[in-house]
């Protein structure tokens, strides 16, 4: 063997040697990193506010309470008419259902009263309520003295106000229309629930 | 490449104690030895594959929550034995269960910045541009280069969280996911 032949064989062992490292050098590396979090579901519902502008036969608003002002007529002795907005600032960051519930199902007498013939002890009303674009009424007719609910369910999370309106037909009492009512005070309360459909 | 120099060095040396004898008496011979170093790059081992970021948003009226501390993990034992450019992108995080567009007000999306630090003393960090169904309209990402050879940890963290819009609330989901993807090149420009 000459030193030409170590020559080449030095020369050919060089080249292989580099051409692997060139490989080495072309691939980049790279790290994934996850980033993980979580969103629980979420409603929330403020104090109410009671809308005395537009509103009819409202007397005082204590905070959560509502004293209509005379809730008969003095010449019928039948209910007045009367009317307010009451709205809750509210969120819900999933699809939820609201709920608006009379305990009594109507403005009922408080007390044990007994009720002569033709005279009504309870006042029907309407709340009327919108929330995220859909509407429902709950009927608290004064039928039974019962928790009446109306549910309205949307599909998809929302925030806002809650408006409910409260209407009292002129007359309405649960003994027909015109009825007298007795004597004393007449309650009702009126719940509001964001949650879960 | 260590065993086959050697290998060489010891042939030489046969091959001139058998021609010295029988041949002249003064002779020498003479083989250069040469090696060579290629560019390389290695990413090391994530002390933790993912950031858990807990409950993004806040009890009292949705929004987004502030995030304590400066959520991080790290890859250990990298080394690049030329000049070297890390890169990072990040994906927004965005709720996987959550299908179509919020509403309005809402965002199923979270920005943040990421960023890539201990390499050098610059760090490469990087925004997400989501809009609140988590879509990005542009490209992103942050680098920076390095001259010289550098054998370190690289601290991957998140900061500076936003949502698309201000005070947009979070939808309900139990899965927010992002991405960030750190890249180690060689950098032929900044090799010594």
């Amino acid at each position: 063997m000459t030193r030409m032949a170590f020559s080449k064989v030095v020369s050919s062992l060089a080249l292989i040697a580099m051409a692997a490292f060139c490989a080495a050098q072309a691939t980049p590396e790279q790290a994934i990193v996850r980033a993980i979090g979580s969103v629980d579901q979420l409603c929330t519902l403020a104090a109410p506010q009671v809308n005395l502008g537009g509103a009819d036969n409202i007397g005082s608003v204590a905070g959560s309470t509502v004293n209509i002002a005379d809730l008969s007529d003095d010449q019928t002795l039948s209910s007045r008419a009367t009317d307010f907005d009451v709205t809750f600032a509210a969120m819900c960051n999933f699809d939820h259902r609201v709920t608006v519930s009379s305990d009594r199902g109507g403005l009922w007498h408080q007390g044990g009263t007994t009720v002569p013939t033709g005279f009504a002890d309870a006042v029907p009303y309407q709340a009327a309520f919108t929330w995220a674009g859909g509407s429902n009424v709950l009927n608290a007719n004064a039928a039974s003295e019962s928790e009446v609910d109306e549910p309205l369910d949307i599909n998809r999370p929302a925030f806002g106000d809650i408006v409910i309106h409260v209407h009292v037909d002129q007359g309405a009492t649960n003994a027909g229309a015109g009825a007298p009512l007795v004597a004393g005070t007449y309650e009702d309360i009126l719940r509001v629930t964001v949650g879960a459909q | 490449m260590e065993q086959k120099l050697l290998t060489l060095v010891v042939a030489g040396g046969i091959l001139t104690g058998l021609c010295a004898a029988p041949c002249l008496a003064a002779d020498s011979a003479t083989i250069t030895v040469k090696g060579t170093v290629g560019s390389a790059c290695r990413l090391g081992d994530l002390s933790s594959s993912q950031i858990d970021l807990g409950q993004l948003s806040n009890n009292t009226d949705g929004t987004l929550a502030s995030i304590s501390g400066t959520p991080s993990t790290t890859i250990t034992g990298s080394w690049c034995n030329t000049g070297s450019k890390i890169i990072i992108v990040a994906s927004p995080l965005v709720a996987q269960g959550f299908a179509g567009a919020p509403s309005s007000g809402f965002t199923k999306a979270v920005n943040y910045t990421a960023s890539a630090s201990g390499w050098g003393s610059a760090i490469a960090s990087d925004t997400t541009l989501g809009n609140s169904s988590g879509a990005e309209s542009t490209s992103h990402s942050g680098s920076q280069t390095l001259n010289d050879p550098e054998a370190n940890a690289i601290t991957v963290s998140l900061s500076s969280f936003s949502t698309p819009a201000s005070g947009d609330r979070l939808v309900a989901d139990s899965d927010y996911e992002g991405t960030i993807t750190v890249t180690l090149a060689t950098n032929a420009a900044g090799s010594p």
